[in-house]
């Protein structure tokens, strides 16, 4: 166990190093950088000053070095401007757009994200298990069509359609605007409980237009996976030793049934800082989604790649937790590889 | 003496789409306290349902429509319950359930769950039914296990059942169901998915804790040699109704349904005349007159001199790792397959028999090429050209995949749940790109009625089909791209005897018909020496004697070759199972062979001809005359 979980951290690092490479390539893929574009907008204008302004800073960020040399100052490779100062230093690299180091920009933005989609996480879970349990042990039974519709209908809806839905029947009905994450005035305040409570009071529209998707897909997952689970025989065999309902549902076929979650942290982790970026520019919610998907644009080049390899890192983390986890529910995986054949 | 469990006129409905079915209709018996009882039919005759009557376990769709199923505890004199009348869910039928009324399933494969430990497993029973204390629960579960033969009961409780063989794991399965020392035990085919020598341990260990716990044994089976050997009384049950009932002797001696007498005869036995068929309930006719187009046929013209298939001194070993905390201990290495040498000819069928673990499926799928052997040489006679097995790459491989086809043991499993019986038996076809959509169907419809099935099936999925159904499906597939050799791993002992017949009649028919060759792997003596011209016995990886099947059944001269015999129940009550020449299981021990047959470490004798191709192995300098003897 102490040798796979040795190894498994050292296959970590090539394998992030390849995704930083992949990621600052597509990133640079795009002709011209930020700075051109600026440069462009300038020229328009005519301003000279502001033209040399340009040039002084594209020679300070290292904007008019080769590609493989901006690369490996960024990841920390290679001494740049102020010496190893990158990601391997903890170093972010700067924002172009915002004028600021990443890390600062990123920073609030990234704790609400984690908020909201931690939120959507538990109220996903907190749902879909009572749901997919009935509807498993229920099998055709009206509850169970019933619900089976409605996820149907919740996986079917595109989230930023139900987002709309939502705010357009909100106003018209109730006078209510659902935009943002908190009431603008607090906007850029420090945190404080009157913050938090208004985080709290617009939460949960958008974790519910978020959810709903994944709820009802959970639902149907884990209604398939038990209902294979519960016509096994070692489940008649609990039940005939007199365990029961509850308890046997429980201690058998959930456990089984858990596998296909439990493998899903992996994925989770990225998504709790990333996901829902398109319901969050419909919602307006103050999250990182928008973010990333306006450095993308701008090509902010070192926003954008220390957000990706920020979230390449959390994937490759939950991997390793939900692999560490599930070796350790399972008795039956071997951590080892399979026998020769 | 007391009956423990009275069953009177009892119905129990299934509510299908198709409407009601009448699962049990009217059944009356009764289990008398310390017998045992054994309810005898094919599936479907609704012996199972009426013991998960009686366990209160019933299907959802199932239904207690009238009847009683009355429990006398001999513990509290007395009282007696009606099962039917409880609530299966509740306390009162819950306390029954697992505490005095304990049922064993019929595979151990899947009855325990995969997530818990045995002892977990073994002692979930004892806190649910007994108020014991932590430390007094692990003493009863060190004792049970202990008592149904595991060697380290400290070490057992903390396995897993996949860490198990079968045998163990239906130990395990019996000690959970023991621990609280039921009245009745409920024993739904306990035995059909094992082994015949583990088979005749477990017999033996149920009629020995029988003894002990003073429990009575309601005994499922179809084998009717477990009920020769096992039964005082007989309840013969076919569609829900009680055929024939009575004490052993009567029924055995002098059977008078004519249902029973056919279901006697649908049994392999060793005393059939040469030639005899077996005659099965319902017979599954093949139709081969379509194969005079010579579609998925193999030619029988332009077969090539020399035995199709030649297998030398073919040898695995299995690497075992234990991961540890720290790094891999030493791997351990397990010899599944050593120096088998085999030798198939065209339109023969060899017979290998040997209890699981002894390397048979191990050389199968070496033959198959899904195993890759460590050394040795396997030869197929493609038509006069050898062709080395073993170095095929690539198209030529895939070339020798059309030729050899394998049918597997397990109907339930080795056909996909998610796809038609269509799919499943064109996919062969598909993968090797034969024919278009229109030729396939014609295929596959020659192919259903070749295994006797009714083309409107092919639409339908694994799940609608019966156990024999779906493993003539595995035959149709198997067929599909028209193989010469055939190898049959197991291929009737997950179905019941009326089908069993009816299979074994199948492949033999297809045989003449279609000039096959098999490989037929079994540990069921009596299949083998139906359908097997030639046996080949292993054990522990290897050949112990090879003879052709008459031969060996006369005179089988190895001991491990006897044990085997000796451990074969035989529906004959005048021949009963003799449990003390079961060598305690130590008969699949080479070391614990007598002379001149020991195996061990230093000496590994080769084969000896007896002559008329009879070969045992054993050391050289035994002699002959005497082995004969």
């Amino acid at each position: 166990m102490l040798s796979y979980t040795v190894r498994r951290l050292l296959v970590m690092i090539p394998t992030l190093l390849v995704i930083s490479f992949v990621t600052f390539s597509i990133i640079k893929l795009p002709p011209g950088d930020f700075l051109s574009n600026q440069i462009a907008e300038l020229q328009s204008q005519g301003d000279r000053a502001a033209m040399e302004k340009v040039e002084f800073l594209r020679k300070q960020y290292g904007l008019d070095k080769p590609f493989l040399e901006q690369y490996a100052v960024w990841a920390g490779l290679w001494p740049g401007e102020r010496g190893f100062s990158g990601l391997l230093q903890g170093d972010w690299g700067w924002s172009f757009e915002y004028d600021l180091p990443v890390g600062q920009v990123v920073g609030d933005r990234m704790l609400l994200s984690l908020i909201l989609n931690f939120s959507v996480v538990l109220f996903t879970w907190a749902v879909a298990f009572p749901i997919g349990v009935y509807a498993a042990t229920n099998q055709y039974s009206w509850g169970d069509h019933g619900l089976t519709l409605l996820g149907y209908v919740g996986l079917a809806t595109p989230n930023f359609l139900f987002a709309l839905v939502l705010m357009y029947f909100a106003n018209v009905q109730f006078g209510l605007s659902i935009g943002g994450i908190m009431d603008p005035e607090y906007l850029g305040q420090s945190w404080s409980w009157a913050k938090f409570g208004s985080v709290l009071t617009h939460l949960w529209i958008p974790v519910i237009v978020i959810g709903t998707s994944g709820t009802a897909a959970m639902i149907r997952r884990l209604r398939a996976n038990l209902l294979d689970e519960l016509q096994k025989q070692y489940v008649v065999t609990a039940r005939a030793r007199g365990v029961p309902q509850l308890r046997l549902l429980m201690k058998y076929p959930m456990r089984m049934a858990l596998n296909p979650f439990i493998a899903d942290i992996g994925n989770l982790l990225p998504s709790v800082i990333s996901g829902s970026a398109i319901v969050a520019v419909v919602l307006s919610l103050q999250t990182s989604g928008p973010m990333l998907l306006e450095a993308l644009r701008s090509q902010d080049q070192y926003l954008a790649g220390s957000f990706l390899m920020f979230l390449s890192l959390l994937t490759v983390i939950g991997m390793f937790i939900s692999d560490l986890l599930l070796a350790a529910l399972d008795p039956r995986i071997r951590l080892t590889g399979g026998a020769a054949k | 003496m007391a009956d423990v469990l009275a069953i009177r006129d009892l119905k129990v409905y299934l509510d299908v789409d198709a409407g009601t079915v009448r699962a049990v209709n009217g059944v009356s018996f009764r289990v008398p306290a310390g017998r045992t009882v054994a309810l005898v039919g094919e599936s479907g005759s609704g012996k199972s349902i009426l013991a998960q009557a009686v366990m209160g376990i019933l299907p959802r769709v199932a239904r207690v429509e009238s009847g009683e199923i009355l429990f006398q505890d001999p513990d509290r004199s007395g009282s007696v319950v009606d099962i039917a009348k409880l609530d299966p869910d509740g306390l009162p039928m819950r306390s029954i359930r697992g505490g005095r009324i304990s049922i064993i399933f019929q595979e151990p494969m899947t009855a325990l769950s995969p997530l818990h430990t045995i002892g977990n497993q073994i002692g979930e029973a004892l806190a649910l039914h007994r108020d014991l204390g932590a430390a007094q629960r692990r003493e009863a579960v060190l004792e049970m296990l202990r008592l149904v033969g595991f060697p380290d009961p400290v070490k057992a409780e903390h396995t897993y059942p996949f860490e198990l063989s079968g045998g163990l794991r239906q130990r395990a399965m019996i000690a959970a169901a023991l621990v609280c020392r039921p009245a009745l035990l409920v024993a739904d085919e306990p035995t059909t998915a094992l082994d015949v020598t583990i088979q005749a341990q477990i017999l033996q260990l149920v009629q020995q804790l029988q003894g002990e716990l003073r429990m009575a044994v309601l005994m499922i089976t179809h084998d009717l040699g477990i009920v020769a050997n096992m039964a005082d009384e007989v309840v013969v049950m076919y569609h829900g109704k009680v055929m024939e009932a009575g004490p052993i002797e009567d029924i055995f001696r002098d059977p008078r349904h004519p249902y029973l007498k056919a279901l006697m005869r649908a049994v392999p036995r060793f005393n059939m005349a040469p030639g005899e068929r077996l005659t099965p309930i319902r017979e599954a006719r093949a139709v081969t007159d379509h194969l005079a187009s010579g579609r998925g046929r193999p030619q029988a013209e332009g077969q090539a001199e020399g035995p199709l298939l030649t297998v030398r001194n073919l040898s695995k070993r299995f690497v075992t790792r234990h991961a540890g905390w720290f790094g891999s201990k030493p791997a351990s290495q397990i010899l599944a397959v050593d120096d088998v040498s085999l030798e198939v000819n065209a339109g023969e069928c060899l017979g290998v028999v040997g209890e699981s673990g002894c390397g048979k499926t191990t050389t199968a799928k070496m033959i198959m090429r899904a195993i890759t052997p460590d050394s040795g040489a396997i030869v197929f006679n493609d038509r006069g050209t050898p062709r080395d097995v073993l170095a095929l790459q690539g198209a030529e491989l895939f070339a020798y995949r059309r030729k050899v086809q394998f049918v597997f043991q397990d109907p339930f499993s080795s056909l996909n749940p998610r796809m038609t019986a269509y799919d499943i038996v064109s996919e062969p076809l598909v993968i090797h790109r034969i024919g278009d959509a229109d030729e396939r169907f014609a295929r596959v419809k020659e192919l259903m009625a070749l295994v006797g099935l009714d083309i409107r099936f092919l639409r339908r999925y694994p799940h609608s089909f019966s156990g024999g159904q779906r493993q003539r499906i595995g035959i149709a597939r198997a067929l599909a791209l028209g193989p010469e050799l055939l190898l049959c791993d197991e291929p009737v002992s997950a179905l019941d005897v009326s089908v069993q017949a009816q299979v074994l009649n199948l492949l033999l028919d297809l045989q003449s018909a279609l000039h096959l060759t098999y490989i037929l792997i079994s540990h069921n003596l009596a299949v083998v020496n139906y359908l097997a011209g030639r046996v080949a016995v292993m054990c522990a990886g290897r050949v112990v004697e090879q003879a052709r099947h008459e031969e060996l059944f006369r005179r089988p001269i190895h001991p491990y070759t006897r044990a085997l015999f000796a451990a074969v129940p035989d529906p004959d009550l005048d021949r009963k199972l003799d449990f003390t020449a079961l060598m305690e299981g130590k008969a699949s021990n080479p070391a614990a062979w007598p002379e001149p047959f020991r195996l061990d470490g230093s000496r590994c004798p080769g084969m000896l001809d007896l002559g008329d191709g009879h070969l045992v192995r054993a050391s050289e300098n035994a002699d002959l005359k005497e082995l004969r003897a």
